[in-house]
């Protein structure tokens, strides 16, 4: 395990030595925050309380969509991170690196692991960061929080960060330069924001649109940590507005007239897991072996 | 204008030479090292891409504790054919084969994991991590082999680089990586030890410094070299070479005896009246330039002869020895690039 073990942290010490790649890493989680901060948030806030007529004051809708913006981000932060740590897979592969590993007795098996692992580590660690430094800053806000709903939510993001992690490693292990990983990284870290429903609420799009984003597992692993985040704050506005309130905010997902359940999308995101760990596994092991 | 590396005495033409340098015939009183105990033997050795042939079903041998060089233009078949050699490769046809020090030979494509455990390779370019420290970098790859943290205190303490193992790798010099390189490949006391263009972009001290430190690992080691370089001054260390080109070999021995084949000396002179038509006479061809004759000469002793027989025509003279750059040369087109 030895060789594994220092591997995943060679891996994990290059990523955080690299600050532009690790600020990078974060920007489409940055991104997502900003935009709806600086540009969306005051029609967003004055669209809620117009919905409400009343029921609802500014205050809390304000509490509401803090929240709604920092499960969103770290669910983002949790591919885009997994993506930046999956870099020096790239890297190692452009420079033929390779070779120094393969000289030795090392397997192709163990080095497939060391990336995969250390990503999702990274993934885990860095999402957690945005996750804690999101939720104080509900918190100071006067966000309504309780410690079960922020550890369950912080436990989607985990299995997020897995699924994510793992899909983000395949599609890395067709890349063969550095700078083909920059331009995709770019794009999938912008792509997240929309595909996860943080650019554009739901509400916002036609209906056939939100139906495949829906389809997608990344609206629905947002929806599901928003679930587990926001869940607190949606019991303490009245009853007639929940429903509602969890359509608009892209927590209970639709796909025609069914309701997504939530033992559905685990069950999707496990099975994301699953799947592309095993193709990141075999596409990483055979750009290894044919080096 | 007499060029020569001892005082001249007081007569006569000076040749201020070691006599292994001036050998016309090649000696094949001992046999070469890869014929006396060969450590790796290769046989039929081809690699195709395609109706690409990269190399042609090459047949060599290395000799054990020796320094072997494989030269050959750039596009000649040279890295393909140390790849399939060092296991990184899997050759079309053809087998590899070590002798270490087991019951048992070691075949590439049955038994790499044990030949990586006895072989060390330098490549030409540096692949150890820059961001992290050479501790760092050593200690990963120490961890492939299982060796202990205490190989790599052994290996800095052996090649007097104790202080560098702070310090990131990209930090150092070149010539403080290349050491570092070497004592990557040094970690699993490997029994050959492969390098690829080892002082490539040096500076000459940096260079002078590396190759004090293989010698020194040869002569207490005891490990055989196995040596790419485009460097005359590095061909003219080995015991035993190679060369390819256009994925076949096309030359073998030593390097005097590669001279002595390959090779012309020459034999300059200040041009006088009939001196022309004395060297034409003697065998030689020359070309004339700036008052200075210049004849090539396949052997010393056909110079030497010629100078006595015309001592009070040449008051000044300069022999120039042939050189590896033009063996290569003359069996390549191509010169040997030195950096």
């Amino acid at each position: 395990m030895r060789p594994l073990a220092l591997l995943v942290r060679r891996n994990i010490k290059l990523y955080f030595s690299d600050r532009t790649s690790v600020f990078f890493s974060l920007l489409g989680a940055l991104i997502a925050v900003f935009i709806v901060l600086l540009f969306m948030k005051s029609s967003i806030l004055d669209t809620m309380v117009a919905s409400y007529q009343g029921l609802v004051d500014r205050a809390t809708c304000d509490d509401l969509l803090n929240c709604w913006i920092v499960a969103s981000a770290a669910v983002i932060a949790s591919a885009t991170t997994g993506l930046g740590a999956m870099r020096q897979y790239v890297a190692d592969r452009e420079s033929g690196r390779w070779r120094d590993f393969l000289i030795s007795p090392v397997t192709p098996a163990t080095l497939t692991l060391g990336y995969l692992l250390a990503a999702t580590i990274v993934s885990v660690i860095m999402t957690t960061i945005v996750y804690l430094l999101g939720t104080v800053y509900c918190l100071v806000g006067g966000a309504t929080l309780e410690l079960a709903r922020v550890v369950e939510a912080w436990g989607w993001i985990m299995l997020c960060s897995v699924s994510f992690t793992a899909l983000m490693g395949f599609v890395t292990s067709l890349l063969t330069t550095v700078a083909s990983y920059a331009g995709i990284s770019t794009v999938i870290g912008v792509l997240f924001g929309f595909l996860s429903e943080t650019y554009v609420q739901a509400g916002a799009l036609s209906t056939h649109v939100t139906d495949v984003l829906n389809s997608l597992p990344f609206a629905q692993a947002t929806a599901l940590v928003r679930g587990a985040y926001l869940d607190d704050g949606i019991a303490a506005l009245p009853a007639d507005v929940h429903d509602p309130t969890r359509a608009t905010m892209g927590i209970d997902l639709t796909v025609g007239s069914t309701v997504l359940p939530t033992w559905l999308i685990i069950a999707v995101l496990a099975g994301c897991a699953v799947v592309f760990t095993v193709l990141a596994s075999v596409s990483i092991g055979r750009a290894v072996k044919g080096h | 204008m007499c060029s020569e590396k001892r005082p001249a005495p007081a007569r006569g033409p000076s040749f201020g030479w070691k006599k292994s340098t001036i050998a016309d015939e090649p000696s094949r009183a001992v046999a070469l090292p890869s014929e006396r105990s060969p450590i790796i033997s290769v046989a039929g050795l081809t690699r195709t891409y395609g109706d690409l042939t990269a190399v042609d079903a090459i047949t060599f041998a290395v000799g054990r504790g020796s320094l072997f060089a494989f030269l050959g233009p750039n596009g000649a078949g040279k890295s393909t054919t140390i790849s399939m050699v060092t296991t990184l490769l899997a050759p079309s046809s053809g087998t590899v084969t070590y002798f270490a020090d087991t019951e048992v030979p070691l075949v590439a494509g049955r038994d790499d994991p044990l030949i990586r455990r006895a072989i060390g390779v330098v490549f030409q370019d540096s692949l150890l991590d820059r961001e992290l420290t050479v501790e760092d970098n050593l200690l990963l790859r120490a961890s492939f082999y299982h060796s202990p943290r205490s190989r790599v205190d052994e290996i800095a303490e052996t090649l007097e680089m104790g202080e560098l193992l702070r310090h990131p790798y990209g930090h150092l010099s070149g010539g403080q990586r290349r050491r570092s390189d070497i004592a990557r490949a040094l970690l699993n006391r490997p029994k050959v030890l492969f390098l690829d263009e080892p002082t490539t972009g040096l500076d000459p001290q940096s260079r002078h410094l590396v190759w004090e430190t293989i010698e020194h690992l040869q002569r207490r080691l005891g490990i055989t070299v196995f040596l790419t370089t485009h460097s005359m001054e590095e061909v003219e260390r080995a015991d035993e070479v190679r060369m390819i080109d256009h994925g076949r070999l096309i030359a073998h021995g030593t390097p005097d005896s590669l001279r002595a084949t390959y090779a012309h000396h020459h034999l300059r002179v200040p041009a006088r009246a009939g001196l022309s038509r004395q060297l034409a006479d003697a065998g030689f061809e020359c070309t004339e330039k700036d008052g200075v004759i210049d004849a090539a000469v396949s052997r010393a002793a056909d110079a030497i002869a010629f100078l006595e027989r015309n001592t009070s025509r040449i008051d000044d003279f300069e022999f120039i020895h042939g050189t590896m750059d033009d063996v290569f040369l003359a069996l390549t087109g191509e010169a040997l690039r030195e950096d």
